[in-house]
């Protein structure tokens, strides 16, 4: 997942970042740039420290490709950044593991809770801020009496999802900061409370009926955005950080740009920071530190990133947000112990449960070990992988879970349901004996079944449209038999607005063809994941964010 | 009322002025150039990383014949690490903790160059909430926190939006508590504990350990209901200043971190903000405990040279030594007729010991996991 930083690449579709992202995957093949020794002495010239700074980044920070540059430029200092997600990203430092300088992530807080020895993390600072807000589409927050209205709370927006005339966007919480601080602020808001949250404090009526009102959710906060403006079926809101909302009013949605509500009774705000892992890189990580924090960097990123200032004293003028007070600002939970309790109580009780259809080629290339990979990797996500991001991206309570086979015709259907969502359970052990049980035929007929899927997801969304349905295609091949592309378009483009929301998540392995399956993700509103570079594994974990 | 952040602008001006003039004429001493500087490793709190990292105070221990080279720690840390080899001097941020390391390593010196009170970063807006509830009192420009009225007010869960004018000014309904860093790895929430074990113990320093687990267990949850907790002191007063009200409404910190931005006349601190100092409060003596004779000539030439003692107080820094303070207070009082105040009501914190295991009580309480 190593970015070199390149300005060609920033400012893509979601989609074709996430392809990038994916092709530049699998860090060690990319690590070996140059190693020069730093300079803390700067006698490289004025300013000048050189050497590299190597960074576990989350996602959200894609779009700092073109400051970043300038950085190299005056310092010498080679940045590189390797985009992860939060959990992967916890695991990694936590475990000692990360193979990076540093760690660059919308927020650490998490990771702090997680950490052992906290001196794991040698030094710390806060880059920028952005914090996680309610954008709303301006017909219904005229509708509700919001424009304008500083008193609007997360339990007035709450009522509106429960009576049916709000629904919403936000990211999966065990896959991105956003999801995870909006979880967090909003558990906090509907305990009454606004103090820090004990698990006697969790409401799980209300955190049910609030989650209900999520029809999209995504991995990345990039992603959600995109989607949500995309989306086919219209969503009311977005809650995201302000930055995403901002930026979308100053360009897609200019002609009807979303009312922000900051809820009177709390937000959370991402801080950013930079964290060096490393002592010895302390020159090249205080060199970026210092850069970033100067007022000029601080007002280059308000105006390219809409983020607000960390450095004390900076004003922006005109702001590009509004300058009044914000609301007060919710706690974070003091314990890990609560942390996860509260995400294991989301994924498995409050949020709306995933019908995940899986579409997997079962051609002959696939024999050997990428069919061997394909069975662990159902078997990780059934359970057997203890990992942290294993943990939190498994089969949940009340998920429906849908095997589709295929090679030149479509082989089998098999459905399951957990309700017993523990390691080992029946549920689970009977996903993992299917998988096991995976046999191989011959051809490839990937929009045959691609329309088989879409058929049977039509008849599961109008059956029971509680859960949020998704469709993941993994093939390791090209389309060699059966159905076409355009044959497949025509099909998809006359269903029903409800089985077309159905977003296929396509999974290229092997010798798969890597435009044929991004024009599917792109057909469908859903993304491409490159298991070449990475793994198969990480890249179902990765889609488990989007389902 | 005067604020004391107008006050100390003109004052400090002219301090500063007259402390880049004596650099200016002050003749290198250490002309030679970097190689024949004697190096000195330092293991020091971070409260203390942007004075000693400070350029003129590099080049003043540089006309001296010194080269620093600083670790950050925290005092904590710094108190219990069994092994100190390889550093000429130690610097936390309390004399408990430097007598701890004493007793430890067999070591008899030390110096205090200067130290700081523990103070409350607050907003115009909450100052006059806190005074309406009979938690602030104003004496001339000076205005003092009650430790007991607020301790009173978190016994009865008050939350901000229940006290008379909330309405408009902080309409939150979190309770109201002073944000602090994490106690478990930062020393000025040690203080706070200290400050906080003295005022629930009926004013006395707490000496004896079932005395300390009582008082720990109605101080753990001044910090576990603030829920997730920065490690070190900068990080909330860095808050206070970019977030502000919403995020910070009252932290707790040292004096020297608001007086240095005040000094630095940067911008950061804008006509809202106002320093309240607890009553009673507790000082930060920032003590120097040399493993060498190059460490304690360090610890000297901070406590006595002119230069030192002058970007000491720069970065917002009380100095010890009588006769460099007398001048300060001087020449503060010579320019605008008040400097930092003085405080009577001061309270010595607890031996390191008693706020070991306080501390230690309240870590049992954070893995206990529900809070």
């Amino acid at each position: 997942m190593i970015h070199r930083l390149n300005p060609g690449r920033l400012r893509r579709s979601a989609a074709a970042c996430l392809a990038v992202l994916a092709v530049l995957a699998g860090a060690g093949a990319c690590t070996g740039g140059s190693e020069s020794p730093t300079r803390p002495d700067g006698t490289g010239g004025p300013g000048r420290v050189g050497g590299t700074l190597r960074i576990l980044a989350g996602s959200e920070l894609r779009d700092l490709g073109g400051i970043l540059e300038d950085f190299q430029r005056e310092s010498g200092v080679e940045v590189t950044l390797e985009y992860t997600g939060t959990l992967d990203a916890v695991d990694h430092i936590a475990g000692g593991r990360a193979d990076a300088d540093a760690a660059w992530l919308a927020s650490d807080r998490y990771l702090h809770l997680a950490l052992d020895d906290p001196k794991t993390v040698v030094a710390r600072a806060t880059t920028m801020m952005s914090p996680v807000v309610v954008g709303v589409r301006p017909e219904l927050a005229r509708r509700f009496g919001w424009v304008g209205n500083s008193s609007v709370t997360w339990a007035d927006v709450a009522e509106k999802v429960a009576v049916g005339e709000l629904t919403y966007a936000m990211t999966n919480p065990a896959a991105s900061n956003s999801g995870f601080s909006a979880l967090t602020g909003i558990a906090a808001a509907l305990a009454g409370t606004a103090d820090a949250l004990t698990v006697d404090d969790i409401r799980p009526d209300a955190l049910t009926s609030f989650f209900s009102g999520q029809v999209l959710t995504a991995g990345s906060s990039a992603w959600l955005t995109d989607a949500f403006v995309r989306s086919t079926t219209p969503v009311g809101a977005v809650i995201n950080y302000e930055s995403e909302i901002l930026a979308l009013n100053a360009d897609r949605l200019r002609s009807t740009p979303l009312t922000i509500i900051y809820p009177r009774d709390g937000i959370i705000t991402a801080d950013y920071p930079l964290q060096l892992l490393r002592a010895d890189r302390r020159a090249a990580y205080d060199a970026l530190v210092s850069w970033l924090r100067t007022p000029d960097v601080q007002r280059r990123l308000a105006t390219e990133t809409h983020r607000r200032p960390a450095t004390p004293g900076v004003r922006i003028d005109p702001a590009p947000w509004p300058t009044g007070p914000l609301p007060a600002e919710l706690p974070f939970p003091a314990t890990r112990a609560v942390a996860d309790q509260l995400l294991t109580a989301y994924l498995g009780r409050f949020r709306r449960p995933a019908h995940a259809i899986f579409v997997l080629d079962v051609s002959p290339s696939m024999e050997g070990e990428r069919l061997a990979l394909l069975r662990s990797t159902l078997a990780g996500l059934a359970g057997a992988d203890d990992s942290l991001a294993g943990r939190f991206t498994r089969f949940r309570e009340r998920e429906r879970v849908t095997l589709i086979t295929f090679s030149g015709v479509v082989h089998r259907t098999q459905e399951f349901t957990v309700t017993d969502p523990s390691p080992g359970s029946r549920d689970l052990a009977a996903i993992t004996a299917a998988a096991d049980g995976l046999t191989l035929g011959s051809g490839t007929a990937i929009y045959t079944a691609l329309n088989a899927a879409y058929r049977y997801a039509s008849d599961a969304v109008a059956d029971d449209p509680s859960h949020l349905t998704s469709i993941v295609l993994m093939t390791d091949g090209e389309n060699n038999q059966g159905e076409t592309a355009d044959a497949f378009r025509a099909v998809y483009r006359a269903l029903p607005d409800t089985a077309r929301a159905v977003r296929t998540f396509s999974v290229v392995f092997g010798d798969a063809q890597i435009d044929e399956m991004r024009a599917i993700a792109d057909e469908t509103g859903g993304a491409m994941f490159d298991a070449r570079s990475s793994s198969l594994s990480e890249a179902f974990r990765e889609i488990r964010g989007y389902q | 009322m005067v604020r004391l952040t107008r006050v100390l602008g003109p004052a400090l001006a002219l301090l500063l002025v007259a402390g880049v003039a004596a650099l200016a004429v002050v003749p290198r001493l250490g002309a030679g150039g970097d190689d024949e500087l004697v190096t000195v490793r330092a293991l020091v709190g971070s409260e203390k990383r942007s004075f000693l990292t400070d350029p003129d105070v590099t080049r003043a221990l540089a006309d001296a014949g010194y080269r620093l080279t600083v670790d950050i720690a925290g005092s904590r840390d710094i108190a219990t690490r069994p092994d100190l080899s390889g550093y000429d001097l130690v610097f936390p941020a309390n004399t408990p903790q430097a007598d701890r390391i004493r007793r430890d390593h067999n070591l008899t010196r030390s110096h205090l160059p200067f130290y700081s009170p523990m103070a409350i970063a607050t907003f115009g807006p909450i100052a006059e909430l806190l005074t309406r509830a009979g938690v602030v009192r104003a004496e001339g420009d000076v205005r003092f926190f009650d430790m007991r009225a607020y301790l009173d007010l978190v016994a009865e869960g008050r939350r901000w939006s229940q006290l008379p004018g909330a309405d408009t000014a902080y309409a939150t309904d979190r309770s109201v508590l002073i944000g602090s860093t994490d106690v478990r790895t930062s020393n000025s929430a040690a203080l706070y504990l200290a400050l906080v074990s003295y005022v629930a113990n009926d004013d006395q320093v707490v000496t004896d350990p079932a005395k300390a687990d009582e008082m720990a267990a109605l101080a753990a949850d001044l910090f576990l209901r603030q829920g997730y907790l920065n490690s070190t002191t900068a990080e909330p007063f860095d808050e206070y200043l970019s977030i502000g009200m919403s995020k910070a409404p009252l932290v707790m910190i040292y004096e020297a971190q608001f007086l240095e931005r005040v000094r630095a006349n940067d911008g950061s601190i804008t006509n809202e903000m106002l320093l309240l100092y607890p009553t009673p409060t507790i000082y930060a003596r920032h003590t120097v405990v040399p493993l060498t004779d190059a460490g304690d000539a360090i610890g000297q030439l901070l406590t006595t040279d002119p230069g030192l003692v002058r970007l000491a107080v720069r970065h917002g820094f009380r100095p010890s030594d009588p006769a460099a303070a007398g001048q300060e207070r001087g020449q503060s009082a010579a320019n605008t007729g008040s400097g930092p105040p003085e405080l009577i009501d001061v309270v010595e914190p607890p031996s390191q010991e008693i706020s070991e295991r306080m501390i230690g009580r309240i870590e049992e309480r954070y893995r206990g996991g529900t809070g």
